[in-house]
């Protein structure tokens, strides 16, 4: 899963989007790359709000609760799972030491108001249906409000980076332009890509020094689990940030961005913490790399879209 | 989705026969299904439906739109997910973090696939609404939905997209498939520690003591074929004229019929 | 039966109790016949062939009548007379009914006037009116006490014929019974004996007063499926035979013929020989089963023919042709199992490779059977307007695949083989290679499969073959991996094939590649390579003292691409040096001599000549003497000669 960031450029609904100046600045920033599209990409995504929270707060009535969001975003750099972002219940139902799955992000400490929201990966095949099953049997409680598409995306390969661009359409109810997104991904070396999935039955392949595959050749790095530390890659992802902000600097324009937002690189080190715990197993080591594909890769990646399309209206 | 069902109550001495009779005509082997079922009931927040106010911003059309939205039917759901004989008894499962390193890993790593692992459990969102009413077919129809959930825990998922763990329960039973047809003769088994429990459980006790929740050992006999678009009028009628055929071939046997709507009702109230 | 009881139905002749029985009789005959003096042997010899004759020629008179003194008019005056005397006797027949109509309406005009009004003839009406004549009834005198003897007698021998006349009825009946019951007791032995064997009975679904035979597969396509079940049928005598309308006639079976560069060198013969088993009901079914298999055999496989065809297969009406490889071709038809095929030409590997691809197919079939029961038990899908279609079984593609594997594999192997020959003729002494043979690509570990489909379900997966070893230089080594695929793209094979020869970093591994020159220019190459660094790093076996200053010289690789080495001149000051050139081949290892005239030695062309004092040499594993010196010795003697 690489560390990405997401950068998004609202635009007027009748004016032109700013698609065509950041391909040119892409290009004017970089001029020793050749910038030419190595392909296409596309997004989707499907915003639910809560129902009650769309009915104006009557004037005797206190503050209104936080708006609670769900959103379906699915990525076609991502085929293999569909993602649901929900906010968490503010009223929480009467559920007893309900533990959080991970522990305080340390990335970014959370200061939103809004509350935490839950990521939940599917497969497919469940997207529409989880969707048509939430228009139709929980109408008190969600309520559609628009749905937003990346038709036909352009990707670039710029040095370590690669850059998705594209214009962000809305689709439903009415059809109109939102702006544009830019997602730059970093492709260097990283630690976190040397953190092997999981596999179905829970163990994970030969790890360093076992004699086996590398699973770390693609990253180049030689580490084993005892050498990464949660605290790594809180490092890993702040100085990668830093990366991805210093390249959109160098494109000097101005937009929405999402880098180190709540729960990004949880997922990671949820893998990184089964990794440790496999590791003092001794019964790993059957070398078939191919399994079923890292439900949770492009978590990070998700989080980030769907943070900066989460319009109110 | 729709899905368009038949019933017929078997008392427990016929079942074996039945099961012999179901092979013959479907000319397959039973498969044995042991299915965990938990059952998640919609929440409202109290007191609040009906609100109105000073439409700031929104039209007329849409406020009542949203008000008719707020007073919408909520549902109860089941999230169901497929288990094995060898999940239910065994042992619980020890918490690697208390045993580290340098403890004697052989009698673990002895038995490793008869845990049950709640983290690895697959599940599948499965919603029914309440049976159409005044349809004159002969059939229970009523629209559904399926959709595969990730793996582990489902509860925090489910909390947070507006349902709560009510209660879970295991379906025992054998399926076979005839001409588009699912055959489903189950019953219904009931934890014996009773259903107090927030969260569903991570393990599951010994199949032997879990305990019928009708008496007497009857199967449910569940005839049912899903049709994809049940607007389709020409798709609707085929399925009911498969489940009316096989209703004729197992008259001898048993008596398919149409369930009682309201027994059948998913409302949360 | 001790227990059963007969109960005579014929009548039983009582003896007649008049003592007088004998006399009468004597005196019967004696006014009959005459007198017992007369009668001997030869006279009742002679009065029954009397009777014989006469019974005889009566018959044959009658018949001669009517044959002989007929001619056609004669015959045809006959007919009309005979035809006035049939109308006669009707038209005379119908008056005196007529008559008889009036005579007794007349007399019920008395009672019911009105009826017989409708029934009485005009003329009559007219003379007689109505009520004119009248009956009763009047007790008639007593009959003589003889008369009613006659008729009591009478009646009692009417009473005994019609006794006898139920009595044979019920006999026949009895008898009837019996021979049905003989003849049912056989229909359900024969049923049983059926049954028993292992074949399914049922009711036949279309008359359910008949029993059917299930003989065919539940798995097929239904037009298959359905042709499986076959009435069983009762003949007169009880024995069964099959509805002749279902099963297929002949025993027919998928021939498979091996075509060699053009000629037939192979068939398959029908697996089960279902004639041998004679006429019986069971060898009947069993060839029923085994056609109808073979028919559904055909009939997939020309499905899944038409589906490849971009492979090559072509299908006519009834005949597939499967191109092989290496002038290999597969052809494939459905005829008679009794069809005479011809013996010459026909070779032992042939007819093997014809008969395992026979039976593979069958059991790819099989195979296909199961999937479909595996298919139909899962829970259906979503009913969609739309049926989804069934894919074209895998039964061709395993088969053309291993076809290909095999030959490529043999390729490959003749190629390793081919190579080190010549290097071992050199007395070079290469480490020998390692062959895996259809290493079967990475299976998933399928515990919930049976064995059997799980064994048969590697035939569908990619075949796969390694072939790897170590090379002369030290930490080298070269693996090839021959992969071929029909049933996922890439289709056909491709050769994966990777060095690691740590003297040329740069020389990179080709990767994959799908031609076999490339694989062979490849390995080629890298051998060549490990020869010129084989004969770089030859040390002389033992340095001579009085060429110290010669010792250290060697022998260096300056085109090892090209297998061109440079020894470096004896003298620092001599511009003369001199170059050996390595080619190798499939064939043979050939060394060649150079002087060259130019300093760095990269002289070509006009630059290099020949060196006229050595012989070039060349090292063919066939042409292989063992008194030919080794290209070490070569070397050290080139060495030492400059």
């Amino acid at each position: 899963m690489p560390i990405t960031g997401v950068y998004f450029i609202p635009s007027n609904p009748n004016s032109s989007t700013a698609l065509s100046t950041v391909t040119e600045r892409l290009r004017a920033a970089f001029p020793d790359e050749d910038i030419a599209p190595i392909g296409r990409w596309a997004l989707e995504q499907k915003l639910l709000r809560d129902t009650l929270g769309l009915l104006p707060a009557s004037s005797t009535n206190k503050k209104p609760p936080n708006p609670r969001y769900m959103q379906f975003l699915s990525l076609s750099h991502y085929p293999t799972h569909g993602f649901i972002y929900t906010s968490e219940p503010a009223d929480k139902p009467p559920a007893p030491n309900q533990t959080p799955t991970g522990p305080v992000n340390g990335i970014a400490p959370d200061h939103s108001p809004a509350p935490p929201m839950v990521m939940t990966t599917i497969p497919p095949a469940s997207y529409g249906t989880l969707f048509q099953h939430f228009t139709y049997a929980c109408q008190p409680f969600w309520s559609h409000r628009f749905t937003l598409a990346v038709p036909n995306g352009v990707v670039y390969d710029v040095g370590d980076f690669r850059v998705r661009l594209g214009d962000v359409r809305q689709t439903v109810p009415t059809a109109r332009v939102r702006g544009t997104l830019v997602e730059i991904e970093w492709r260097g070396p990283s630690v976190v890509e040397a953190i092997p999935v999981a596999r179905e039955d829970g163990s994970f392949g030969s790890v360093a020094g076992a004699g086996g595959i590398d699973l770390e050749a693609d990253s180049g790095i030689d580490i084993s689990a005892a050498d990464i530390e949660e605290s790594d890659i809180d490092a890993e992802y702040t100085a990668t940030a830093s990366l991805i902000r210093e390249f959109w600097a160098r494109l000097g324009m101005e937009g929405r961005e999402a880098i180190l937002i709540p729960g990004v690189g949880s997922e990671v080190k949820e893998r990184l913490r089964r990794w440790k715990k496999a590791g003092s197993r001794t019964d790993i080591g059957r070398d078939d790399a191919e399994g079923e594909p890292d439900p949770w890769s492009g978590a990070d990646v998700a989080r980030q879209f769907m943070e900066v399309l989460r319009f109110n209206r | 989705m729709h899905e368009q069902s038949l019933f017929a109550s078997v008392p427990v001495h016929q079942h074996h026969e039945l099961l012999q009779q179901l092979a013959g005509l479907t000319a397959m082997q039973p498969r044995h299904c042991l299915e965990r079922r938990l059952i998640f009931k919609a929440f409202r927040k109290p007191g609040l439906a009906g609100r109105t106010g000073a439409s700031q911003d929104l039209q007329q059309g849409d406020l009542q739109r949203l008000n008719k939205m707020l007073n919408g039917n909520l549902y109860y759901t089941q999230v169901i997910g497929s288990v094995s004989e060898q999940d239910f008894g065994s042992t619980a499962q020890i918490d690697q973090d208390t045993q580290m390193a340098g403890t004697d890993n052989a009698e673990r790593d002895g038995s490793p696939s008869s845990s049950y692992d709640y983290e690895r459990q697959s599940w599948r969102l499965e919603f029914r609404d309440i049976p159409e009413a005044g349809t004159r077919s002969a059939v229970t129809s009523r629209f559904m939905s399926s959709a595969a959930l990730p793996r582990g825990d489902v509860v925090q998922a489910m909390n947070a997209w507006g349902y709560n763990f009510v209660t879970e329960y295991v379906v025992e039973g054998d399926m076979f498939v005839h001409n588009g047809i699912a055959i489903f003769l189950h019953r219904v088994l009931h934890y014996p520690d009773g259903g107090d429990s927030n969260l569903p459980r991570q393990q599951l006790p010994a199949l032997k003591d879990m305990t019928l929740l009708e008496k007497s050992g009857s199967y449910v006999l569940q005839a049912f074929i899903i049709v994809q678009d049940g607007s389709n009028q020409e798709t609707m009628k085929t399925a009911s004229q498969h489940l009316f055929g096989l209703r004729e071939q197992l008259k001898p046997a048993v008596l398919l019929e149409q369930a009682d709507r309201l027994s059948l009702d998913t409302r949360a109230k | 039966m001790a227990d059963s009881f007969t109960l005579p139905l014929r009548h039983i002749h009582e003896k007649r109790e008049r003592p007088d029985t004998l006399p009468v009789e004597i005196a019967q005959i004696n006014s009959q016949w005459g007198s017992f003096r007369d009668v001997n042997e030869e006279v009742l010899r002679q009065k029954m062939a009397e009777e014989a004759d006469k019974d005889g020629v009566s018959e044959e008179d009658e018949s001669d009548e009517d044959a002989t003194d007929l001619d056609s008019t004669e015959r045809l005056e006959q007919l009309y007379k005979r035809r006035t005397e049939i109308t006669e006797f009707a038209m005379k027949a119908h008056m005196e009914t007529l008559f008889a109509l009036d005579f007794v309406s007349l007399l019920l005009s008395k009672q019911l006037p009105r009826q017989a009004e409708t029934s009485i003839s005009p003329y009559l009406k007219q003379i007689a009116p109505l009520g004119s004549l009248h009956a009763e009834v009047v007790n008639p005198p007593p009959k003589p006490a003889s008369a009613a003897k006659d008729i009591s007698v009478v009646s009692r021998g009417w009473r005994i014929q019609n006794f006898k006349a139920a009595a044979n009825k019920l006999l026949q009946a009895a008898s009837r019974l019996e021979t049905e019951v003989a003849a049912e007791t056989r229909y359900w032995n024969e049923v049983l004996a059926i049954k028993d064997k292992g074949w399914g009975i049922c009711r036949s679904p279309r008359n359910g007063r008949n029993l059917a035979v299930q003989y065919g597969f539940l798995e097929s396509t239904p037009i298959f499926r359905d042709r499986g079940l076959a009435p069983l049928h009762r003949a007169q005598d009880g024995s069964l035979h099959l509805d002749e309308g279902v099963v297929p006639s002949k025993a027919s079976y998928v021939r498979v013929r091996v075509i060699q560069d053009g000629r037939l060198v192979g068939y398959s013969k029908p697996t089960r020989s279902a004639l041998d088993g004679g006429d019986t009901i069971e060898s009947r079914i069993r060839q029923a089963r085994d056609t109808l298999f073979e028919e559904e055999l055909f009939h997939e496989l020309v499905r899944e023919a038409r589906a490849i065809a971009s492979f090559g297969v072509t299908t006519r009406e009834n005949l597939i042709e499967v191109p092989g490889s290496d002038d290999l071709e597969i052809l494939l038809d459905l005829v008679d199992a009794d069809e005479v095929q011809p013996e010459d030409g026909i070779t032992r590997q042939g007819t093997t490779l014809a008969q395992g691809i026979g039976h593979a197919i069958g059991i790819l079939l099989a195979y296909a059977h199961r999937q479909n029961l595996r298919r139909r038990s899962q829970i259906p899908p979503p009913l969609t307007p739309k049926k989804p279609s069934i894919p074209e079984y895998q039964l061709i593609r395993p088969v053309l695949t291993y076809i290909k594997h095999i030959s490529d594999v043999r390729w490959v192997q003749s190629l390793l083989k081919d190579l080190f020959g010549v290097l071992q003729s050199a007395k070079l002494n290469p480490p020998a290679y390692t062959t895996k043979s259809f290493s079967i690509g990475k299976q998933a570990p399928a515990a919930h499969l049976p064995a059997v489909e799980a064994f048969v379900g590697q035939f569908l997966a990619p075949f796969e073959s390694t072939f790897s070893g170590k090379i002369l230089t030290p930490r080298g080594s070269f693996s090839i991996a021959v992969r071929t695929s029909l049933s996922s793209p890439p289709f056909g094979t491709s050769f994966n094939v990777s060095f690691n020869s740590p003297m040329y970093p740069d020389f990179k591994s080709p990767g994959h590649v799908s031609q076999r020159q490339e694989v062979e220019a490849a390995i080629t190459h890298l051998l060549l390579l490990d020869v010129v660094f084989a004969i770089a790093s030859n040390e002389p076996a033992k340095p001579k003292d009085d060429r110290d200053a010669q010792a250290n010289r060697a022998w260096d690789p300056i085109y090892p691409q090209h297998g061109e080495l440079l020894l470096s001149p004896s003298s620092p000051n001599s511009f003369k040096r001199r170059k050996m050139k390595v080619a190798l081949s499939r064939d043979e290892l050939s060394v060649e001599v150079y002087k060259v005239h130019c300093i760095d030695g990269t002289g070509r062309g006009n630059r290099e000549k020949r060196d006229t004092k050595s012989t070039p040499s060349t090292w063919s594993s066939s042409a292989a003497s063992p008194d030919q010196p080794s290209l070490m010795e070569f070397v050290t003697t080139e060495l030492s000669r400059s």
